[in-house]
């Protein structure tokens, strides 16, 4: 039947878009650098327990609050800990955080979604009220008030940041959806019988995937931020986590003593996001065929 | 105008409500006795009982929320676990420090960031512009503390110009402020020069130099003003962000201000204050938004006219 070619064309082609829109960020420069650049670092991170000269929590009274050498490239601390270990070991802790943060809001955000412009009516009236409340908060202190219930801690952090996005992750997914949902190929699906959750997932959601992926990019480096203030303030993670937001807080008082317990942590986040936003950046030129 | 601002203020009305409901029911769902807080260590528990209901705690759950609206409308928001202090009072008194930090950070994104985004469209391509985009890019990766941090080793270490801890005055204002400005300040740049682009390929801009007009009136006549909506919904958004999360450079800069006193009642399991806080601060947000909605339909009178858009 034409009709079930005509489904088969289409996923064919968002599929084809993706993929045209991959071959085009390869050829952006500054992109590849910052797909480089992260991928270093989560490598990095990975492999941290072969790297990493020392262990994270090592104390040795004798080095303490050395400057950068060649036996601690980064210095120790005021416990002899090297802080060049403690940055790679941070890595799982920041990035990872900040990874499962995304993956929170964007998840619930599409889930809520999805089911508010599928099913309409009084559950997306519902759904869009919640979700208009929630965003009428500064997301900061959304975040905080969360972050007052649960307590302090690394756990609490990662869910309270990826629940403050999951309402506007569920207005963009709505939107997206609803413009969808008239399309021909849906109601074609309709007709043939596919039921809902069928089309759900394997029609609309695939052309949704490169908008959501855009915003979810740059949303991770402002995660893996977040993450960093959060533990820098102690509300994030605690002593004696290797959290690279942490270390800062944890070098305040030895900014004139020794700067360099500062210096690399923040290096590292600001590698690690300016890595992310050149990637972002060249998703959002290489996938959104209008921006050309 | 009076029936845009009539409605646009109708339209309010439930999003308080809403979260007034959100902050009572964090309030509730957070583990913890307030009665047993309170009261002095080593208490019965008759007088622990005595307390709960002298705060109304045993009431059923709609008076307590009542109670809790009807207050605030009233600006009490009750009184601090520690020290007794009244809430209102107490943020208050922090609000001035966090203000001036708030808008001299603004003050910085407005005047750096518009510019050099207009530099940026005017050149599209060239040299000038990646250049801009690349920092301004550079300033969005880099936490607002990390920078404040830089600024410190830098400036009040190294250079010793100015003092590392805040106090009153211009002088202490300066690094705080920029390390605050720097990521608003790159996201205006942004901001500024897409919104110019997307400006300066209509029609009317077209129009405007067909007829002849001189390009700097086309610029600022024809092309900013149109560029601004979006310039000035951003801004609304930024100012309620900023004056919360001015608490990172508040903590690294050492400012007695308002974000730090929400994170230390939230860290001293303070309510009282954590609520007071989040409820003041929401309902200014969502004023202030008001404000900003009011003045686009005095600017824009296409928003006036309709509406009845999807929002």
């Amino acid at each position: 039947m034409t009709t079930i070619a005509n489904i088969q064309d289409h996923k064919r082609k968002s599929s084809s878009l993706l993929s045209l829109g991959l071959q085009r960020l390869r050829k952006n420069r500054l992109a590849m650098v910052g797909l480089g650049g992260i991928t270093f670092l989560i490598v990095l991170a990975v492999l941290a327990s072969w790297i990493s000269p020392y262990s994270p929590s090592t104390q040795n009274y004798n080095d303490i609050l050395n400057a950068p050498s060649a036996k601690h490239y980064f210095g120790t601390d005021d416990l002899g800990r090297d802080t060049f270990s403690r940055v790679i070991w941070g890595g799982r802790e920041s990035l990872g955080t900040g990874f499962i943060a995304v993956l929170i809001g964007v998840i619930g955000g599409t889930a809520l979604g999805t089911i508010a412009a599928f099913y309409g009516g009084a559950v997306d009236t519902v759904i869009s009220r919640v979700a208009e409340v929630f965003q009428a908060f500064p997301s900061i202190l959304l975040l905080l008030s969360i972050v007052s219930v649960l307590g302090p801690g690394l756990g609490t952090a990662m869910f309270a940041i990826g629940l403050t996005w999951i309402p506007g992750y569920a207005r963009l997914v709505r939107g997206l959806v609803l413009a969808e949902k008239n399309q021909d190929y849906v109601i074609a699906s309709k007709l043939i019988g596919a039921r809902d959750g069928r089309i759900m997932f394997r029609h609309i959601l695939p052309n949704l995937l490169s908008q959501i992926v855009v915003y979810a990019t740059v949303d991770l480096g402002n995660a893996i931020i977040l993450t960093a203030g959060l533990s820098y303030i102690g509300l994030g993670a605690q002593a004696p986590s290797a959290e690279w937001g942490a270390m800062l807080g944890y070098a305040r008082s030895y900014i004139y003593l020794a700067p360099w317990l500062s210096i690399f942590p923040g290096l590292a986040i600001l590698i690690a996001v300016l890595s992310i936003n050149l990637l972002g950046d060249g998703l959002r030129d290489a996938l959104d065929p209008t921006s050309r | 105008m009076g029936t845009y601002i009539l409605r646009r203020i109708f339209l309010i009305i439930p999003v308080l409500l809403g979260i007034s409901l959100l902050i009572f029911a964090i309030a509730k769902v957070t583990p913890g006795d307030p009665a047993a807080a309170l009261a002095f260590p080593n208490t019965t528990p008759a007088r622990i009982e005595f307390l709960r209901h002298q705060l109304g705690l045993d009431q059923p759950i709609y008076v307590q929320y009542g109670r809790f609206l009807w207050n605030a409308i009233h600006g009490d928001l009750g009184v601090s676990y520690r020290g007794s202090i009244p809430v209102l009072k107490a943020l208050l008194d922090r609000l001035p420090n966090t203000l001036e930090l708030t808008l001299a950070a603004l003050a910085i994104t407005i005047v750096a960031g518009i510019p050099l985004g207009v530099l940026a469209a005017s050149n599209k391509n060239k040299l000038i512009d990646n250049t801009i985009m690349v920092t301004a890019l550079t300033g969005l990766s880099i936490p607002s503390f990390y920078l404040g941090i830089i600024l410190i080793i830098v400036f009040a270490v190294h250079l010793k110009l100015v003092s590392a801890t805040g106090g009153p005055g211009l002088k202490n204002l300066i690094l705080p402020a920029v390390a605050l400005a720097a990521a608003p300040t790159a996201v205006m740049i942004r901001l500024t020069r897409a919104s110019m682009l997307e400006v300066v390929s209509k029609d009317y801009v077209r129009t405007a130099r067909a007829k002849g007009l001189k390009e700097r009136i086309i610029l600022v006549r024809h092309i900013l003003r149109n560029s601004l909506i979006p310039i000035a919904t951003f801004l609304g958004l930024l100012t309620g962000n900023l004056v919360v999360g001015a608490v990172f450079i508040e903590a690294v800069f050492a400012r007695p201000g308002f974000g730090r006193f929400l994170v230390d009642a939230i860290i001293a399991r303070d309510y009282p204050q954590v609520q007071g806080a989040v409820l003041f601060s929401a309902c200014a947000f969502v004023g202030l938004n008001l404000l900003i909605d009011i003045l686009y339909g005095i600017i824009d009178p296409r928003i006036r006219l309709e509406d009845k858009r999807v929002e």
